[in-house]
């Protein structure tokens, strides 16, 4: 049992109250004189034995009398306390667009629950601005339950699903326009916008819309766009701006247009990290450029010849370079270039040249001959400052500084032909951990987009070791859980690679979320059982009173 | 009839104790004389003039002539008033005022019929004795005696026995009190004179507060024994009226068994009214 009032189980000592009045009482009685007493003595004694059963339920009753005043003030119930200690208001560009009072309706949701819900008086109010689910978590995974204001456009409602809340939709969508929680991340690309823009219109079952695209609520472009679901139209998403801000799209059905089916889109273009790339490896500028796109945070260029200065990273796919083009990369590395190197082996020269000094550990099992060191199946990793490793967490050797400059060597497995390259599916945010681990560059790379491996396939034994001497694997590098699921384009980062199958909710399904993890019914529940108690006190108290009336007649003969 | 209150405000007692008599004589519009005298001496010739009453009808019946019944003198009649002064007593101050106005309205009475009368004062011991006289002198000091009495003391009957012995011609005893005492000792206490042929009446005074004792539970202390005894009136009223009322019965039973006259007295009726309801009742039974 808990209950409502808690507070108020503190004057429960107050029920040994008529017993304590009892006992003072026949202390503390005044005297007077009396003819003669012996008559009195002989009457008691009769009475006694008479009342004394009687008393003694006069006074329990009326010490229940005043527990049940205590219980209902109480209010007791069975389960336990559900009071709602956060009003969460989704303050993004969608829930306040149309709806400017939103801190009215806050407001008055606030005022109701305190009234209706039992709201903490300890309220939280804190605007939620665009990632709703994230600033959802920092308020500290929210035990207590909480009043979602919002029109949950933005965030998959499976991302609640671990709080009990109370949704307030301030704008509910039409059944046949219902979002289902499409997120569109920062840094999206053109790809993703689309990819996006038909998960959406999947979802609405519309096969064509209207794209319009404004600026601070300026109409900037728009335009007709049809979609195929079986393949990615890119012809008429030419206009999506290269600067960033946040942009509102709106997605309008060719025939009658719902005023209220409009989404925002957050088209933020981040810092690019220029990569040049020595040898034209494809397959390494693919993975760090999937779709070669113009505006992407991480820009590549192939087989670069002349100007390393123009590049905060070059990888060097093939050590094997003439010594000239080798003179300019030690330049470049010594001038505080950036160099990692992918190779399966290295050849003395190269190694004289770069000025590294790499001492094999004997137990290794790194094969040299005729100058060239071969790796197994290891990669490198290091700043200068590097113990190279195989994949197994041996060591391999240690890398001893060279420069100022940077430079990280991935070995690769000696057995792999380039064709087959990238190997393993983690390469990727393999390469984009290295490049934020080491250039401090903030890739923003934690959306990925159609063709990018599966993170969930990360599970290999890539172990590093950190300059300050952390042993990490990939597992631990907090790469971003993203995915591309079985042919589905899907944009939720939050989404686990557990739930990969997971698929957009129905409309009963979306209710029925609603139903079992909002406190409604729960709260109703409380309320019911409350009030059941409430009843019972109060039937109680009201035969108390007339137990207590029929006494007080009888003593005195009313 | 004087209002009693009226009555009760006058300050010497022998005009009061003639006011009262004098109120329930006129009650009763009778004559005051052989009020108490009982004692049947002989018959006379009627003679124009007497009382139709007093003509004896069973004589009537068998001489066919006219004789109407004399009694003894009425200074025969040695009457003893014995007043309970027990602290008791003065539980309330109309109980023992009440007693004490009873008592001087029958010397009053007793003095109009010329009877001797006497006084005995009564606690745990005789404190006052006053032998029977006829004489208004003596009327005058019984009612200074009586208008300077208090209460204090236990009430203990053990006395009587004595008393009794001392009474040697036959006699009225009029015993007030308010039998707050162990049924057995009143009883045993009054018998004694009813050994020696003496007519006993005895008047049981008590106070409505008596009868009925009302306020909040407290402890009640014997105002004669000092014994404390912690009492709850309103839960038990009832079972303490019902002891009271056993204890009333119970000596008035046993009273009437050893033929003496009871009479219970509440102080809230006006004591003229009882007086007469008590004469009356006696003419009855006469």
């Amino acid at each position: 049992m808990s209950f409502l009032n808690p507070g108020f189980l503190y004057l429960l000592p107050l029920v040994a109250l008529p017993f304590i009045i009892h006992l003072f009482a026949a202390k503390v009685q005044r005297r007077a004189k009396f003819s003669w007493v012996r008559l009195l003595r002989s009457a008691q004694y009769e009475g006694k034995k008479r009342r004394r059963l009687l008393e003694i339920l006069i006074l329990i009753l009326r010490s229940l009398a005043i527990l049940s005043l205590i219980m209902l003030a109480a209010r007791p119930f069975r389960g336990e306390l559900f009071k709602f200690r956060y009003l969460v208001v989704d303050f993004s560009p969608s829930a306040r667009h149309d709806t400017s009072k939103i801190f009215s309706i806050a407001e008055e949701v606030k005022s109701k629950g305190l009234d209706v819900y039992f709201l903490d008086d300890r309220l939280y109010e804190k605007p939620v601005p665009y990632d709703m689910p994230a600033h959802f978590k920092k308020l500290g995974s929210l035990e207590k339950p909480a009043i979602i204001l919002s029109d949950f456009q933005s965030s998959n409602v499976s991302d609640f699903k671990d709080t009990s809340f109370l949704a307030v939709k301030l704008r509910p969508p039409r059944d046949e326009l219902k979002i289902l929680g499409v997120r569109v991340q920062p840094g999206i690309t053109m790809q993703g916008f689309e990819a996006s823009l038909k998960v959406f219109m999947k979802a609405t079952r519309r096969m064509a819309v209207r794209l319009n695209l404004y600026r601070e609520e300026k109409l900037i472009a728009g335009g007709n766009f049809e979609v195929n679901p079986d393949s990615v139209n890119q012809l008429n998403l030419k206009f999506i701006p290269e600067k960033g801000g946040i942009w509102k799209a709106e997605v309008l059905p060719l025939d009658e247009l719902p005023e209220d089916n409009v989404r925002y889109f957050n088209l933020t273009v981040l810092e690019r990290l220029r990569v040049g790339i020595i040898g034209n490896n494809k397959f390494i500028a693919r993975a760090l450029n999937p779709f070669r796109i113009k505006n992407y945070p991480v820009q590549v260029t192939n087989d670069i010849q002349a100007n390393f200065a123009g590049f905060d990273v070059i990888f060097l796919t093939n050590p094997d370079i003439p010594l000239e083009k080798l003179i300019r990369v030690i330049r470049y590395v010594e001038s505080g270039g950036n160099l990692v190197i992918f190779t399966d082996k290295i050849t003395a020269p190269i190694i004289n040249a770069l000025g590294l000094n790499i001492e094999p550990v004997e137990s290794a099992k790194v094969v040299i001959e005729k100058d060239t060191l071969t790796f197994p199946r290891a990669i490198a990793f290091g700043d200068g400052k590097a113990i190279l490793i195989d994949s197994k967490g041996r060591k391999i050797a240690v890398i001893k500084p060279f420069s100022k400059g940077r430079l990280v060597l991935v070995g690769l497995p000696a057995d792999v032909s380039e064709t087959l390259f990238p190997i393993s599916p983690s390469f990727v945010p393999f390469v984009y951990s290295l490049l934020e681990r080491l250039f401090s560059v903030k890739t923003n790379t934690r959306v990925t987009t159609a063709g990018t491996p599966c993170i969930s396939l990360i599970d290999s034994n890539l172990t590093v070791i950190t300059p300050e001497g952390e042993k990490v694997t990939c597992k631990d590098l907090n790469f971003p859980k993203v995915g591309f699921y079985r042919g589905e384009w899907s944009f939720g980062v939050n989404l686990p690679p557990s739930e990969a199958e997971e698929r957009f909710l129905s409309d009963q399904e979306l209710d029925d979320h609603f139903k079992a993890h909002t406190s409604l019914e729960n709260f109703e529940n409380m309320l019911r059982s409350s009030r059941s108690f409430t009843s019972i006190f109060v039937y109680f108290l009201i035969f108390y009173v007339l137990v207590e009336s029929l006494i007080l007649g009888w003593k005195f003969r009313l | 009839m004087l209002n009693s209150e009226l009555i009760s405000k006058v300050k010497p007692l022998r005009l009061r104790a003639r006011l009262i008599v004098e109120g329930f004589l006129t009650g009763l519009h009778k004559s005051p004389y052989h009020g108490f005298s009982v004692e049947f001496k002989d018959h006379r010739s009627y003679n124009k003039g007497d009382e139709i009453r007093w003509i004896d009808w069973k004589v009537y019946a068998r001489t066919d002539r006219f004789y109407v019944r004399r009694f003894e003198d009425e200074t025969n009649l040695m009457a003893y008033i014995l007043l309970d002064n027990s602290a008791s007593m003065g539980f309330v101050k109309e109980k023992f005022e009440y007693a004490v106005n009873l008592a001087s309205a029958i010397s009053y009475l007793l003095f109009l019929q010329r009877d001797a009368f006497g006084l005995a004062v009564f606690n745990e011991k005789i404190e006052t004795l006053v032998p029977p006289r006829t004489s208004r002198v003596n009327l005058s000091h019984v009612m200074s005696i009586l208008d300077g009495l208090k209460t204090h003391g236990q009430t203990d009957l053990s006395s009587f026995r004595v008393l009794a012995e001392r009474l040697k011609k036959r006699g009225l005893v009029v015993f007030i009190s308010d039998m707050m005492k162990e049924p057995e000792e009143i009883i045993t206490g009054l018998r004694m004179f009813r050994y020696r042929k003496h007519e006993v009446i005895a008047f049981h005074i008590l106070s409505p507060e008596e009868t009925k004792i009302s306020g909040r539970a407290r402890v009640f202390e014997d105002m004669e024994t000092g014994e404390r005894v912690p009492f709850d009136p309103v839960n038990l009223q009832s079972e303490y009226q019902e002891r009271l009322n056993s204890h009333i019965e119970h000596i008035k039973k046993e009273l009437r068994k050893s033929n003496i006259d009871y009479e219970f007295f509440l102080t809230s009726e006006p004591i003229e009214l009882a007086l007469y309801r008590f004469f009356k009742k006696r003419e009855k039974l006469r």
